[in-house]
C-alpha cells in the first residue's frame, strides 16, 4: 500500500503529473469521439442501405 | 507518376484504400500508447536533476512533435494543391487542423504543468513558448476559414495560402532554443550528434510517439472518409437523389 502512494505522490510532484496525464487522456478522448461521431452522423445522413437500393452508391 | 495517381483520386475508390489502414492504425496506436504509458510511468529512472517530473516528457514531447509534423504535412498539402490544382490534396489538408490543434493545446498545458516545477512558472513569453503559441493561433485560423467558406473554391485558395504563410512558424519553433536565450531546454532527440537523452527514457518517448503518430494517422484518415461523404452527401442533396 506505502508503494502504491509513494507512486501516486511521486517525490512531491504528483500534482503535476497527473493533471498532465488527465488532460492528455481527456482531450484525446473528447477527439476520438468528436471523430467518430461526425464519421456515424454522416453515414447516418447518407442513408447508404436507401442509396444502394437506388443504385446511387455503386 | 500522376497518371498512376489520378486512378485514386476517385473518393470512392479512395476511401476503399483507406479503410482496412484505419484499422491497422487504430489497434497499433491503441497498442503502442499502452506501451509507452506503462514504461514511462512504471519503468523508465526519474530524472537526475527534474526528479519525477520528466514524465510529463513522454505526452508533452510526442503531442508536440505531432503539432509540427502536422503542419509540415498541411504545408506540402497546401502546395501541392495550389501547384496541382488536386481537389483531394486540399480536402486532406483541410482535415487536419482540427485534429492538430488538440494536439497543440495538449503540449501547451502539459508544457506548462511541467513548468511550474521545473522553472517555477507555469508560463514565460520566451521563443520556444511564444512560436508554439502562435502555431495554435495559425492553427485556429486555418480552422477559422475551413468554417467560413466551406465547400468554396476561394476558401480552398484562402486555406492553402495561409497555411503556407504560416509554415514560416515551423523552423522557429525548432529553432528557437538555439536562436534565442530560453528558459525552455534545448533539444535532446533530434538533433546533430545524435540524442542526449538515456536509452531507458529515449526508448519509451519513441513509442509513446509512435502509437500518438499511428492514432493521428486514424483520426486524419476517418475525418478524410467523413469529409468525402459529406461532399457525396451535398452534391446528392442538390440532385435531389436523396429520400429524406
Amino acid at each position: 500500500m506505502n508503494d502504491f502512494f509513494r507512486f501516486i505522490d511521486m517525490n512531491g510532484y504528483g500534482f503535476f503529473i497527473w493533471t498532465a496525464y488527465a488532460v492528455w487522456l481527456f482531450l484525446l478522448l473528447l477527439l476520438i469521439l468528436k471523430v467518430i461521431l461526425r464519421k456515424r452522423l454522416i453515414e447516418k445522413k447518407l442513408n447508404y442501405s436507401n442509396l444502394e437500393n437506388n443504385g446511387v452508391n455503386k | 507518376m500522376f497518371k498512376k495517381l489520378h486512378k485514386y483520386a476517385n473518393p470512392n475508390k479512395f476511401i476503399l484504400i483507406i479503410n482496412p489502414f484505419r484499422k491497422i492504425f487504430s489497434y497499433l496506436a491503441a497498442i503502442f500508447i499502452v506501451l509507452g504509458l506503462v514504461l514511462g510511468l512504471f519503468f523508465s529512472p526519474p530524472d537526475y536533476l527534474q526528479g519525477e517530473t520528466v514524465r510529463i516528457m513522454y505526452i508533452h514531447v510526442s503531442s508536440a512533435w505531432i503539432s509540427l509534423f502536422a503542419y509540415t504535412l498541411v504545408f506540402f498539402m497546401s502546395l501541392s494543391y495550389l501547384i496541382w490544382k488536386f481537389p483531394l490534396f486540399v480536402l486532406v489538408a483541410k482535415e487536419i487542423p482540427m485534429v492538430a490543434i488538440v494536439f497543440t493545446t495538449i503540449t501547451l498545458i502539459t508544457g506548462s504543468l511541467w513548468g511550474k516545477p521545473t522553472w517555477g512558472t507555469y508560463w514565460v513569453w520566451d521563443a520556444r513558448l511564444t512560436s508554439f503559441l502562435i502555431l495554435l493561433f495559425i492553427y485556429l485560423g486555418l480552422i477559422f476559414i475551413n468554417k467560413t467558406f466551406k465547400h468554396n473554391v476561394s476558401g480552398d485558395l484562402s486555406f492553402s495560402y495561409l497555411s503556407i504563410i504560416g509554415a514560416i512558424n515551423i523552423p522557429i519553433i525548432k529553432f528557437s532554443v538555439d536562436w534565442w536565450n530560453t528558459l525552455h531546454q534545448p533539444a535532446s532527440v533530434i538533433r546533430s550528434g545524435g540524442p542526449s537523452i538515456s536509452m531507458e527514457m529515449l526508448v519509451p518517448l519513441l513509442i509513446m510517439s509512435l502509437g500518438v503518430l499511428l492514432l493521428f494517422f486514424y483520426l486524419i484518415l476517418t475525418n478524410i472518409q467523413s469529409a468525402i461523404s459529406e461532399k457525396k452527401f451535398i452534391f446528392l442533396s442538390k440532385k435531389g437523389l436523396l429520400d429524406e
